[in-house]
C-alpha cells in the first residue's frame, strides 16, 4: 500500500445501529479512512467477486447475518487466492470460545466481540487497524 | 444345560439287590450240595446193607447147594437134585449181584473174586461128586479126600464171605456216621439259608417301603408346588411351555390359555400359538421359534398377541434348552404378558422424553434470553456512552439524574444477563473430568481476585493442603472464585476479612444427605469467613436462583453466584451446605467424591 492511498475498510453487518457506531468510531479514529458497508454475506461476496473491483484492505465481518453468515463468507474468501492479501476481522456479538476458535481456524486475522461502550469500541477497532496497517505496510 | 442327576438312591438299590441275589445263590448252592451229600451217604449206607444181606444169602445158598447135593447122594431122590440146581443158580445170581454192588470198593472186589474162585472150586468138587455118582461110584466110599477137600474149600469160602461181611460192616459204620453227620448238619444250613433270605427280604422291603414313603411325600410336595406355581403364574401373568424335541410334543401350562383368553386345552398346543400372534410380528416370532433348538443358550423376544377376545397384549418370551437325565432334549420356555409393564415403561419413557424436551427448551430459552437480550442492551449502553461523552454536560440537572438512573439500570441488567449466561453454561457444560490438584485451582482463583484481596486486606488461611481430585477444572475454579468473592463481598466494613479453608476426608456418614453407597468417601471442604453472616433459616434458600438476602443498594449482586455453585457441585455428584451466625460469619461446606 502506498502512503498517499487511503485505508479502505469494508463492514459486513446486517444491523443498522452497529453500522452507525462503526462509522462514527472510524471517523473518530481516522477521518481519512474510506468506510463502506454491505448488509449481509451474499452482498459481501457479490461485491468482492466483481471483476476489477478495488478490494478493501480490511473486511470487518459479522457472524450472525441473514442469507449467508459470516463464517461461510470467511471460508469462501480464504478458499480464493485472489483474496489472500485481505485482512479479515470478525466483528460479532458472540464471545463464545467455540466461535473464536472456529474463526481463527478458518483464517480470520482478528476477532472483536462487540463492546458495550463506545470508548471500548474505538480502542478495539483502533488496535485491529494499527496492527493491520503494520502488516499491510 | 443338564438336569442334575438324582439316581444315586436307585444305584444303591440295584447294588444291594445284586449282592443279595449272589448271597442267596451262594447259600442255596451250599445247601443243595449238603442235601446232595446226604442223599449220597444214604445211598451208600443202603448199598452196604445190601452187600451184607447178599453176602449172608450167598452163604445160605452155598449151604443149600451143599446140603441138597448131600441129600441127593444119600437118598437118590431127584428132588434134591432139583433143589441143588436151583441153589446153584441162586449162588451164581448172588455172586453176580455182589459184583454189581461192590463196583466201588477195590478191596471187596478182590475178596469177591477170591470168594467166587473158592465157590467155583467148591462147586467143581460138588459137580465131580455128582459125576462120580452117576457112574455109581460112591463118593463117600471111594474118595473121602475129595469130600474133605470140598469141605475145607467151603469153610474157606464161608470164612472169606465172613471177612467181607465184617469189612462191609466197618464200611457201613463209617458211612452211617457220615450220614448221621450230614443229617445233623443239613437242617442248620437250610435254616441259615432261609434266615438269610428272610433278612434280605426284610431289608429290601424296608428300603422299598421307605423309598415309597419318600416318593409319596415328594409327590405330595410336587402337587403343592404345582398349585403354588399355577397360582404364581396367574398372579404374575406368566405361563410356561415345554417342547420335547425327541417326541415333538408341545405342552402349555394352563395359564397360557388364560393369557390367550381361552379355556384350558381349548386349542391344540402344537403350532396354534402363532395364530394368536399379531400379524405384523408373526414372521419374526416364527423365525425365532425356528432357531429355538440351535442355540443352547436361551433367548428373549418381545412381540404382540391378540387375545381371543380381540384385545392386544404385549408378550415377552424367553426359553432355554435342557437335557434331562435320560439324555433327551427339551426346550422350556416362559411366556409373560408384560402389557402392564409395557404401558408403564411407555408412560415413563414418554414422560422422560417430555422432560428432556422441556429441559432442552428451558436451556435454549435461557441461552436465547441471555444471549439475545445482550444485543439490544449493548446498543442501549453504547448510545448511553455516546450521550455521556457528547451531550451529558448540556443536560439540565434533573435530566442528568434521570440519565444516571438509566445508566445504573442498564448496568444492572447487564450483570443479570451475564450471570444468567454463566448459570446456563454451568448447567450445560460438557462434563470433561480431569485429575486436578485443587491447590492449583485455588491459587488461580486467588490470582483472579488479587485486586480485591489486596484492597480489602483479606487473609486466606488453610488448615492443610487440598486434595487432587477428578473434577471439571474451570468449574471448580469458578466455584472457589464465587465462594471467595462472596466472603469478601459480605465482610464487615470495619474488620479485615479472614477466610479459613479446611479440607477433610470423610465417610458418607458425614454427608448432609444419605447416599446409596455407604462405602463411598468424600472430601469436605469448608470455607468459613468472619463476615456479616445471615439468619440460618435462609441457609437452603441462598442456593436458589435470583434469591437475595440484601437490598441491592447495600450489596451488589444478582443472586446467581451460589446457584451456580450448587449446579457445579451437583455436576460433580457432590453436595453443598451453608451454615451461618449473623454478625459472626458464614461457613459454606462443599462435599466432593474422593
Amino acid at each position: 500500500m502506498e502512503n498517499d492511498e487511503v485505508l479502505f475498510i469494508l463492514l459486513a453487518d446486517d444491523d443498522a445501529d452497529d453500522r452507525l457506531f462503526f462509522k462514527e468510531a472510524m471517523e473518530e479514529i481516522n477521518p481519512d479512512t474510506l468506510v463502506s458497508f454491505v448488509n449481509d454475506g451474499s452482498q459481501l461476496m457479490y461485491f468482492l467477486n466483481q471483476p476489477d473491483v478495488k478490494l478493501p484492505n480490511i473486511v470487518f465481518l459479522d457472524l450472525n447475518m441473514p442469507v449467508k453468515n459470516g463464517m461461510d463468507c470467511l471460508k469462501e474468501i480464504r478458499a480464493n487466492d485472489r483474496f489472500k492479501e485481505l485482512v479479515i476481522a470478525i466483528y460479532s456479538t458472540s464471545g463464545s470460545e467455540q466461535d473464536v476458535q472456529e474463526a481463527f481456524f478458518y483464517g480470520a486475522n482478528s476477532y472483536i466481540k462487540k463492546p458495550n461502550n463506545f470508548a471500548d469500541l474505538k480502542s478495539s477497532l483502533g488496535k485491529v487497524i494499527n496492527r493491520s496497517v503494520e502488516t499491510i505496510l | 444345560m443338564k438336569i442334575r442327576k438324582h439316581t444315586l438312591a436307585s444305584m444303591l438299590l440295584i447294588s444291594v439287590l445284586v449282592v443279595s441275589i449272589f448271597t442267596l445263590f451262594f447259600a442255596a448252592s451250599i445247601s443243595y450240595k449238603q442235601i446232595q451229600s446226604l442223599n449220597d451217604s444214604g445211598k451208600r449206607v443202603l448199598q452196604s446193607y445190601r452187600i451184607n444181606l447178599e453176602l449172608e444169602q450167598l452163604k445160605a445158598y452155598a449151604k443149600d447147594a451143599e446140603s441138597s447135593e448131600r441129600g441127593f447122594l444119600l437118598t437118590r431122590d431127584s428132588t434134591f437134585l432139583h433143589l441143588y440146581q436151583e441153589a446153584l443158580g441162586k449162588v451164581n445170581q448172588s455172586l453176580e449181584n455182589l459184583t454189581l454192588l461192590t463196583f466201588d470198593n477195590m478191596q471187596q472186589i478182590k475178596q469177591l473174586d477170591e470168594v467166587k474162585n473158592l465157590f467155583n472150586k467148591r462147586l467143581d468138587f460138588l459137580a465131580e461128586e455128582l459125576r462120580l455118582d452117576r457112574y455109581n461110584i460112591s463118593v463117600l466110599d471111594t474118595d473121602a479126600s475129595i469130600i474133605s477137600q470140598g469141605r475145607e474149600l467151603m469153610t474157606l469160602a464161608v470164612a472169606e464171605v465172613d471177612t467181607m461181611i465184617a469189612s462191609e460192616l466197618k464200611v457201613l459204620r463209617t458211612r452211617e456216621s457220615d450220614h448221621d453227620k450230614y443229617i445233623r448238619f443239613s437242617p442248620f444250613s437250610i435254616l441259615f439259608v432261609v434266615l438269610l433270605a428272610l433278612s434280605v427280604f426284610i431289608i429290601a422291603y424296608n428300603k422299598i417301603n421307605r423309598d415309597l414313603k419318600n416318593l409319596t411325600k415328594t409327590n405330595n410336595q410336587l402337587l403343592i408346588n404345582k398349585e403354588i406355581f399355577e397360582h404364581s403364574e396367574q398372579i404374575a401373568n406368566i405361563s410356561n411351555w415345554c417342547w420335547s424335541k425327541d417326541e415333538n410334543k408341545l405342552t402349555y401350562s394352563n395359564n397360557l390359555y388364560h393369557l390367550l383368553g381361552c379355556q384350558p386345552n381349548e386349542v391344540e398346543a402344537t403350532g396354534n400359538f402363532i395364530e394368536f400372534v399379531h400379524p405384523d410380528d408373526r414372521q419374526f416370532v416364527f423365525e425365532a421359534s425356528q432357531g429355538v433348538t440351535d442355540e443352547l443358550v436361551g433367548s428373549v423376544i418381545f412381540y404382540r398377541v391378540i387375545r381371543k377376545d380381540g384385545v392386544l397384549r404385549h408378550f415377552k418370551s424367553s426359553w432355554k434348552v435342557i437335557i434331562d437325565n435320560y439324555g433327551k432334549t427339551f426346550i422350556i420356555g416362559v411366556n409373560a404378558d408384560i402389557t402392564e409393564q409395557y404401558n408403564k415403561d411407555k408412560m415413563i419413557g414418554d414422560k422422560i422424553a417430555d422432560l428432556e424436551k422441556s429441559n432442552k427448551e428451558l436451556s435454549a430459552f435461557n441461552h436465547i434470553a441471555s444471549h439475545d437480550l445482550q444485543e439490544p442492551l449493548r446498543k442501549v449502553q453504547i448510545f448511553i456512552s455516546r450521550i455521556r461523552e457528547k451531550d451529558f454536560e448540556s443536560f439540565p440537572e434533573n435530566v442528568k439524574e434521570y440519565f444516571a438512573g438509566i445508566e445504573r439500570a442498564t448496568t444492572r441488567m447487564q450483570m443479570f444477563i451475564e450471570d444468567l449466561l454463566l448459570y446456563s453454561r454451568a448447567s450445560n457444560v460438557e462434563k470433561v473430568f480431569e485429575l486436578t490438584d485443587l491447590n492449583m485451582i485455588l491459587e488461580n482463583a486467588r490470582q483472579e481476585l488479587s485486586q480485591r484481596i489486596e484492597e480489602k486486606n483479606v487473609m486466606i488461611r488453610q488448615s492443610s493442603l487440598l486434595p487432587t481430585l477428578n473434577v471439571i477444572p474451570f468449574q471448580i475454579q469458578q466455584l472457589f472464585n464465587n465462594l471467595l468473592s462472596n466472603s469478601i463481598k459480605y465482610s464487615k466494613p470495619d474488620l479485615a476479612p479472614v477466610i479459613t479453608i479446611i479440607p477433610r476426608l470423610i465417610s458418607s456418614k458425614g454427608l448432609p444427605v444419605s447416599v446409596g453407597n455407604p462405602k463411598r468417601r468424600y472430601y469436605k471442604i469448608s470455607i468459613s469467613d468472619n463476615g456479616i453472616g445471615f439468619d440460618p433459616e435462609h441457609s437452603d434458600d441462598i442456593f436458589k436462583l435470583f434469591y437475595r438476602l440484601h437490598q441491592k443498594s447495600d450489596y451488589s449482586g444478582t443472586g446467581v453466584g451460589l446457584a451456580i455453585c450448587k449446579v457445579i457441585v451437583e455436576n460433580h455428584k457432590g453436595f453443598i451446605q451453608a451454615a451461618s451466625t449473623p454478625n459472626v460469619g458464614t461457613t459454606i461446606s462443599i462435599y466432593l467424591p474422593a
